[in-house]
């Protein structure tokens, strides 16, 4: 069977190679931008969505009618977590300084931010806070966090991903949400 | 925080919840890192759901008619929300399950509606009804369950502080559920206490057939899913195999779940393990008696409390456990239906058929030999003619009675005679004696019905001495129908009956006889001795079967009996001695003391003829001594009871093997280590001559073997002797598992030197 270039990609990417990465970050940041102006136009208005559906939704646009392989999506999820990880706190950020009374940039993807901030209560900056925190202690289970809650994988998916066993990558779950748990005041 | 408290929180993770907070202040030194890990423990407990993915925020007010009020949780597909309608004026409730969105790939949709056509199928008081189902504006498939205003089983017992009996008949309905399901073809594949809830009425109902699958339905899209079980913790060695799942997979999940509710755990740890590693030691490991792994916390019961739940666990229970958690498919019970059979035999006291065959209950014999008085063929036919001697001299007034008994006394002692034991062998010469004597019964006692009926019974007995079972019931059957039924007479012949069917190992039947029995002499004022006797045969029998609680009063009563009749001193030694046996499995120690210091008393008065009575009370008071730690006693008492045993039986009897090794091992533990060798080198030879190659009794004696060499430091023996154990308890039908877990013990112990 033909594989697209992404599978390509992903998959010299799940074995550690650099320029697929850098070849794979636009597709990527493409991808959700589009979704942002499609938000913009309304065109899904009145449905707040989280960021793991805006990345479900990224994927489908990317990978299209591909027959594709659950490691090939799950090694997406994985790269769009970190972006959708990074765009919510650049938006969070932005509107502090739009607060602030600083300039605000037109960019569509503050549009995509709203929309996938999440609407728990849980604030951004502060989850972002806890988190480096967390990564400075274990990495791993940061990775943990992000992956389950920013791309909503699941925890075989998870343990997959960081080669470790089930049960491993679900403490590090526990673990995380208690120490994150405590970091924002819960 | 300090990266150490985090580190400290993730260690006290892998411990059970009530352990954790131990061992945190155990570990943490400092105030601030404890102070930090505690925070993190109880961050843990608190379930928000904080940062769980959930797909959807904004779910509209309705679907398909139904309100959402609030969201219960998230299960592995989707989300549960508690909903309600309106519908012909009254308010119905109900638990809206919804796929999650982002999920729907036609293999989840597919399980979804499969799942909702299972449950339209399943009409079962204990399974959770479909009410409605449809598919959302989003595209969404959606189901509704009835409400269950519930808590999950394991919660609710706990509240409710269930004991043991009930606990039980609680789960049974979780059983019926099961069996319903398996009977409409249907596998649950995800049984745990959190898919088990129970109401206020005390109802249980199984939900969640989200991973279920339909024995009929051989349909790819149900079964190629590649994926591990949705709950490791509570799936069986072949799905976490990966293997094809049956029936039986329920039923060791349905095992873990009634092992949970009755020893507030899991029987293994799995700690960091991966699916593999699991999958490897559920194949190859033992698991713990039930009865041993009691963990109180999670059972919430006191300390004082916990004596008596293991005691109810011991056992029976442990054995039905055990085999609804047997690794080995072929030795579960066959289905759910099986499996709550054994359970409800529990619960009406009745033998259970996870004692099946009879290795265990011979096994048992090996440490507490039976103690019941017949000792020998010629012995049984011997007592018996003296017997009818005895009363034919007694029974003057009545002569035909005397006629009648001193018939059948001649007819037993020509037969003795006749076979001459010695002067020329023993038993196979007795066995001809005897064959021939039937032959010759319908022609001596023309119309004696009596007297033929006293010796087709002696015979019975004999045959049952020489382990000719069948010829035994034969004669105690044409015995039986020459006896009037409720008369002492017909007593006598349901004894010998209940004898048999013991010998046989069907222990149900044989309680059921002496029960009869016992009921029969109690009437006659005359034969309140063989009403004692029975009561001592019964607390035998009990003791055998592990049931040390059931067994006391019959032994008091059996003790009283004696006493109150002046009983010879062998009779009362006897009966002592079973009650010491009783008391020692309940662990009344002082009062089992006593009663053996009385026993040995007694049957010492009675020598020579209680030479094996008293070998055996002189070894069951010795384990009561090494239980106590106090192996110098203990030692002395096995040296004497082997003594007495070489005396009855010779030197190389394999009888000895039992007292041999056992002092063997006491002897390694105070330091004596060739003498110990020497000993354990001598029982080795004695079972491998005697007993067969799958009886437990000659694993006991290598795991003996194995415990010496490993003191003497001879670790290639100890291991060797070990995997004999080992191999000998794996082909000896319902060995004692704790065996099993020494013999495992041992050779990491020698893999170790």
């Amino acid at each position: 069977m033909v594989q697209g270039p992404i599978t390509q990609l992903l998959r010299r990417r799940a074995a550690g190679d650099p320029a697929a990465d850098a070849a794979l970050a636009p597709l990527v940041y493409e991808a959700l931008h589009a979704l942002a102006e499609r938000q913009m136009r309304g065109e899904r208005a009145g449905h707040s969505l989280t960021p793991t559906a805006l990345i479900h939704e990224a994927w489908l646009r990317l990978a299209g009618e591909q027959a594709l392989e659950a490691a090939d999506r799950a090694q997406f999820y994985a790269l769009a977590a970190r972006r959708m990880r990074q765009v919510l706190i650049d938006h969070a950020r932005r509107r502090d300084a739009d607060k602030r009374g600083g300039g605000a940039g037109a960019l569509s993807l503050a549009a995509l931010a709203d929309a996938a901030t999440p609407v728990d209560g849980i604030d951004a900056l502060a989850l972002e806070q806890a988190l480096q925190q967390l990564e400075s202690m274990d990495e791993r289970k940061a990775r943990v966090v992000e992956l389950r809650y920013f791309a909503g994988l699941e925890m075989g998916e998870i343990a997959e991903l960081l080669g470790v066993s089930r049960m491993t990558a679900h403490r590090d779950w526990e673990v995380a949400r208690s120490f994150l748990r405590v970091q924002l005041g819960g | 925080m300090d990266a150490r408290a985090l580190a400290l929180f993730e260690q006290a993770l892998t411990r059970p919840p009530p352990d954790r907070e131990a061992f945190l202040r155990a570990q943490a030194g400092e105030g601030a890192v404890l102070d930090d890990a505690l925070r993190l423990l109880r961050a843990h407990a608190v379930d928000d759901g904080l940062l769980e993915p959930s797909t959807s925020r904004e779910l509209p007010a309705e679907i398909g008619g139904w309100r959402l009020l609030r969201r219960l949780g998230a299960g592995g597909m989707g989300e549960v929300h508690a909903v309600e309608r309106e519908q012909a004026g009254f308010v119905q409730r109900g638990a809206l399950k919804l796929l999650a969105s982002g999920l729907h790939s036609p293999e989840l949709v597919a399980r979804f509606h499969a799942e909702r056509r299972f449950l339209a199928q399943l009409e079962h008081p204990h399974i959770a009804r479909v009410i409605d189902g449809g598919t959302a504006a989003d595209g969404r498939p959606w189901v509704v369950m009835e409400h269950i205003d519930g808590l999950a089983i394991d919660q609710w017992c706990r509240q409710r502080a269930l004991g043991v009996g009930a606990r039980v008949r609680l789960f049974l309905q979780v059983l019926d559920a099961i069996d319903a399901a398996h009977r409409a073809l249907i596998l649950h594949r995800d049984i745990k206490p959190g898919n088990v809830l129970v109401d206020a009425q005390g109802q249980a109902r199984l939900l969640d057939f989200g991973i279920a699958k339909s024995l009929a339905d051989t349909g790819a899209a149900l079964t190629a899913t590649g994926s591990g079980p949705l709950t490791p913790q509570y799936a069986s060695p072949e799905q976490l195999a990966g293997r094809a799942l049956t029936i039986a997979s329920d039923v060791y999940s349905a095992g873990l779940l009634l092992h949970e509710l009755l020893t507030g755990r899991l029987p293994f740890d799995f700690g960091q393990r991966s699916l593999a590693e699991r999958e490897a030691l559920l194949r190859t490991a033992v698991p713990t008696r039930p009865s041993n792994a009691l963990d109180g916390g999670a059972l919430a019961l006191a300390p004082r409390e916990l004596p008596g739940w293991r005691r109810s666990l011991a056992g029976d229970l442990d054995r039905v456990l055990l085999k609804a958690l047997a690794a080995d498919v072929d030795r579960r019970y066959r289905s759910a239906g099986a499996f709550a059979e054994d359970l409800r035999r529990w619960l009406e006291l009745r033998p259970v058929e996870a004692r099946s065959g009879d290795a265990w209950y011979r096994a048992r014999l090996f440490v507490r030999r039976n103690r019941l008085a017949v000792a020998s063929a010629s012995a049984a036919l011997l007592a018996l003619a003296l017997g009818l001697a005895i009363a034919a001299q007694q029974a003057r007034v009545a002569s035909a009675q005397a006629a009648r008994a001193e018939a059948s006394s001649r007819f037993l002692m020509a037969l003795i005679t006749d076979a001459n034991p010695v002067a020329s062998g023993r038993e196979p010469t007795l066995r001809q004696a005897i064959d021939q004597a039937v032959q010759r019964i319908p022609e001596h006692f023309v119309d004696q019905p009596d007297s033929e009926a006293d010796v087709r019974l002696g015979i019975g007995l004999a045959y049952t001495s020489l382990m000719q079972l069948d010829e035994a019931q034969a004669q105690l059957e044409r015995a039986l129908a020459l006896r009037a039924p409720g008369s002492a007479g017909h007593a006598e012949v349901l004894q010998a009956q209940a004898l048999l069917e013991w010998t046989r190992g069907r222990t149900d039947a044989a309680e059921r006889l002496y029960r009869a029995a016992l009921a029969a002499y109690a009437a006659d004022p005359g034969r309140q001795h063989d009403a004692g006797e029975v009561e001592n045969d019964l607390a035998a029998l009990m003791n055998d079967l592990g049931r040390f609680e059931a067994a006391i009063p019959l032994a008091e009563s059996a003790v009283a009996n004696a006493r109150a009749l002046a009983l010879d001193a062998g009779v009362l030694g006897a009966r002592l001695e079973n009650l010491g046996s009783a008391l020692q499995g309940v662990g009344r120690l002082d009062e089992s003391e006593v009663a053996y210091r009385d026993a040995i008393a007694a049957l010492e008065q009675a020598l020579p003829q209680k030479t094996v009575a008293l070998a055996v009370a002189l070894n069951n008071f010795a384990l009561v001594y090494r239980d106590r730690q106090r192996p110098q006693q203990a030692l002395a008492l096995f040296e004497r009871a082997i003594a007495l045993r070489e005396q009855a039986f010779g030197a190389d009897h394999g009888d000895l093997a039992g007292p041999l090794i056992n002092a063997a091992r006491l002897r390694a533990g105070l330091g004596q280590v060739e003498r110990a060798r020497a000993d354990a080198a001598r029982a080795l030879a004695l079972a491998e001559k005697a007993f067969a190659p799958d009886y437990v009794g000659r694993g006991h004696v290598h795991l003996g073997v194995a415990e010496v060499a490993l003191a003497a430091g001879d670790a290639p023996a100890a291991a060797r002797h070990a995997q004999a154990a080992l191999d000998v308890f794996a082909r000896a039908d319902a060995a004692d598992p704790a065996w099993s877990e020494r013999a495992h013990a041992l050779l990491r112990q020698a893999g170790a030197r």
